[in-house]
């Protein structure tokens, strides 16, 4: 140790301990205006070295500090030294420079962060208009929004989660057309996150939903800035997160899960169809095998008499319940199902070809399960994967269960009372303390009309509002 | 009816009897169960025979015979002998009614002769037993040959004092006893049937008198020596009674012409001197019928029903000798409505 140390190198091993010595961290003297000497301090895997140098190098041959806001410039600025702030700036990116005379930070706020391009949403596909995803970058993901709503009502607040992360997460509105209560609600949930580690949206979810019990989810997740601005000229609120490419919608009914940017897309007529061939999906998707169940195992003279002989040649040498048979198969499809999406997608439909292919026609041939039950699970697979929402399709693929067990057990009133239990669930369930089944409950005529039907464009005059408190009864 | 899992009837463990048969009367009943038994992928009707005192005595014998358990659940068609229709169909229709899975829209068929000879033709018909007859009788009822009347509806004619059942009547004239034809409907009184027939050409007007909706009747003529083919599209009636021994009906027909080589139809004149003569024919045909009901005092039109509920008072037991005494005069008009695509 030598008596005389400079002080900044005082400073700077103080800085490097209280960085632990972090391999990526760089804190080094630099020689500032008329001899001053400054510390430059920097993540060097999280900051665009080549700008910063670039910046230096401005500040250092034409400006001087007797001007006022000196080092105000869209990526600088200038504020006292303060060593906690000075953490976080760093950990976020920034280049901050210390001058040791004037005890001031010189913050270049250039950071590169690791981040893809826009890409098609894989879970979200579309036929026509846009293709353009959400990444997993702030600046990137808001151009996104902006450039679609080009008003300055389009309102981003953020908030810093997590004591360890300090992951920023973001949320969206538009002034005036936002559900106030619904806001401040998000607001609220939003402080309550009191966690170390906040890695996923899954997180978020828990803590934005009602009841996190239910199978039903209560916020749509998009990964469309289309879907996301459609949204918030509903009056919804939407939340992102620097880490994920997933945007979280809310108050959301559950009929928006079966609307796609494609109905709106397309023409009026076709959009219409489609939509309620998507809504007749979700009846089959969660009832057709629990329905086939109930026949064979209770109500079978149902059956026209022209079927009944080909059904009944099909199970009489089945040596399972149709319950048990049910099960086999439709575990065979979650299977193949889970499979496939964790290969590479080459492997995966080699998976496809093997569990659908061998596996149904092996199945069969082995008798342990009818051909009437792989038709009927087929169509049921079908039908949950029309569901654009991929939160939404593993609720209802998972509901299908409860209601297979019900009519093995009690038939067709099994499955009206698990129908109703169902129904009353749906009409408990709230959004943002928003009603969920809206507009069934609170009805609204006009509203069911237009969840069967894609209005053209040019049609509502009024600004379509799925949640208006103020307004009950006036729309 | 609650189902529970202690009410479990596994579609694989039941026999689907798509036809039954009953003959003989109480003491001495015979049943007749068809079902299709699968034989290596193909499904083969087979005829389960029993014998018993009454017809529930029969259906337990017959389970005794059959690996699976029978299920009447999806029965089609009951083919009932004369006999038994004879001596009074009611009592050996119970049954059906009170198994609460049994099928109530199963057609009922009178047989002549033999009530085996019509299950054993099933056996040679590509279609399932039962709804061989099923469809026959319904293709019938299109062309109002033959009233609806299932289980169900027989039940409320059976039971009432003011209606008289008529059921499907078939006959099986050929040499192999392999297709069975209509022969008319059987007439009821009192719910005993009465042993006469009323040919398919006749009963078609029954179906205009009962009113029976979205039928049509085709009929066919000579006019002039001209062949007249129209189908009487609808039919609105007007009951009334004129005093207590007589009876008026009104009925206006509409009627699309199908068939006349006639030129000059488009003159007014022609078409109302069609429509006279129409209701000449129609009349004529209908006095007919309603003269073979009397005969048999067989009340298929419910015309007790109807007094019932206009004259209570007049309205006693003794109605079916009211019925045959009856003056009824009936007044048709038609009106011809369409004239067919060639002139």
């Amino acid at each position: 140790m030598t008596e005389e140390q400079n002080p900044e190198q005082v400073i700077l091993t103080k800085l490097k301990d209280s960085f632990y010595n972090s391999a990526d961290f760089v804190a080094k003297p630099i020689s500032w205006w008329d001899n001053e000497v400054a510390i430059l301090c920097f993540y060097s895997s999280i900051v665009n070295k080549a700008d910063v140098e670039r910046i230096m190098y401005f500040f250092k041959e034409h400006l001087r500090d007797d001007n006022m806001y000196w080092g105000e410039s869209i990526y600088t600025s200038v504020i006292p030294l303060d060593e906690k702030q000075l953490a976080k700036f760093l950990c976020d990116g920034e280049t901050i420079i210390v001058r040791l005379k004037t005890r001031e930070m010189i913050r270049i706020n250039l950071p590169e962060m690791a981040y893809r391009q826009t890409d098609e949403p894989a879970s979200e596909h579309v036929l026509q208009g846009s293709r353009e995803g959400l990444v997993e970058n702030f600046d990137v993901n808001i151009s996104l929004i902006r450039k679609r709503v080009k008003s300055h009502r389009l309102v981003v607040k953020q908030k810093t989660i997590g004591y360890e992360t300090n992951t920023t997460v973001y949320y969206l509105y538009m002034e005036q057309l936002v559900d106030e209560e619904a806001l401040q609600l998000v607001e609220e949930r939003l402080d309550k996150i009191k966690v170390d580690l906040f890695y996923s949206t899954g997180q978020l979810t828990d803590y934005m939903e009602d009841s996190v019990w239910s199978p039903f989810p209560q916020l749509l997740k998009t990964e469309r800035p289309d879907r996301i601005i459609a949204s918030l000229h509903e009056g919804k609120i939407a939340i992102l997160s620097d880490l994920s490419t997933t945007a979280i919608i809310g108050p959301t009914s559950f009929f928006s899960f079966y609307q796609t940017p494609d109905d709106f897309n397309g023409r009026a007529v076709t959009g219409s169809f489609y939509r309620i061939l998507r809504i007749f999906s979700f009846i089959i998707a969660i009832f057709l095998p629990a329905f086939y169940i109930a026949i064979v195992s209770f109500h079978f003279e149902i059956l026209p008499l022209e079927l009944s002989n080909q059904i009944k040649s099909d199970i009489e040498n089945i040596p399972y319940r149709p319950i048990l048979e049910a099960v086999i198969l439709e575990m065979t499809i979650e299977l193949i199902r889970e499979a496939s999406i964790r290969l590479p997608t080459s492997v995966g439909q080699t998976i496809g070809i093997v569990g659908g292919l061998v596996i149904g026609d092996a199945i069969v041939s082995a008798g342990l399960v009818s051909n009437m039950m792989i038709i009927i699970v087929a169509f049921t697979a079908i039908s949950s994967y029309v569901v654009p929402s991929t939160e939404m399709n593993s609720s209802i693929r998972f509901l299908r269960f409860p209601f297979m067990i019900l009519a093995a057990f009690f038939g067709f009133i099994g499955i009206a009372f698990g129908a109703i239990i169902l129904l009353i669930h749906l009409l408990n369930l709230t959004s943002l303390k928003r009603p969920y089944l809206t507009p069934i409950i609170p009805f609204n005529p006009k509203a069911i009309f237009k969840i069967f039907i894609r209005m053209p464009f040019f049609k509502p005059s009024k600004h379509p509002k799925s949640f208006s408190p103020n307004e009950d009864g006036k729309s | 009816m609650l189902a529970g899992c202690w009410d479990e009837r596994l579609y694989k463990d039941h026999t689907v009897v798509s036809l039954v048969g009953i003959e003989g009367t109480y003491g001495e009943m015979k049943s007749y169960f068809a079902y299709p038994e699968l034989q290596s992928g193909n499904s083969e009707i087979t005829i389960i025979e029993a014998n018993g005192i009454d017809v529930r005595d029969t259906r337990l014998n017959a389970d005794l015979k059959v690996e699976q358990a029978m299920d009447l659940s999806m029965m089609s068609t009951i083919l009932i002998s004369e006999t038994t229709a004879k001596d009074g169909l009611n009592k050996y229709l119970n049954v059906f009614y009170r198994d609460p899975t049994n099928s109530i829209t199963a057609f009922l068929v009178l047989v002549e002769g033999n009530v085996k000879d019509y299950m054993e033709a099933s056996k040679s018909w590509t279609t399932e037993a039962g709804e061989y007859f099923a469809r026959f009788i319904r293709s019938k009822e299109e062309v109002s040959i033959v009233p609806n009347r299932t289980i169900q509806t027989a039940a409320a004619i059976l039971y009432s004092d003011g209606m008289d059942l008529v059921l499907p009547y078939m006959v099986l004239k050929d040499k192999d006893k392999k297709r069975p034809e209509l022969g008319g409907v059987g007439l009821f009184s009192k719910g005993k049937y009465t042993g006469r027939v009323l040919k398919p050409e006749q009963s078609r007007f029954l179906g205009l008198l009962l009113q029976e909706r979205g039928r049509k009747i085709k009929y066919s003529t000579l006019y002039n020596e001209r062949p007249l083919s129209f189908t009487i599209l609808d039919v609105n009636r007007k009951w009334k009674f004129e005093s207590p021994n007589t009876m008026k009906m009104d009925y206006e027909l509409e009627v699309e012409l199908e068939e006349f080589s006639d030129v000059g139809l488009r003159d007014v004149n022609k078409i109302s001197e069609l429509e006279n003569f129409i209701n000449k024919k129609i009349t004529d045909e209908v006095n007919e019928v309603i003269e073979i009901l009397q005969d048999e005092k067989c009340d298929a039109l419910g015309l007790g029903n109807f007094l019932r509920v206009k004259n209570p008072q007049m309205f006693d037991d003794n109605w079916h000798e009211t019925f045959a005494n009856l003056e009824i005069q009936v007044d048709i008009k038609s009106e011809i409505l369409k004239t067919g695509l060639i002139h």
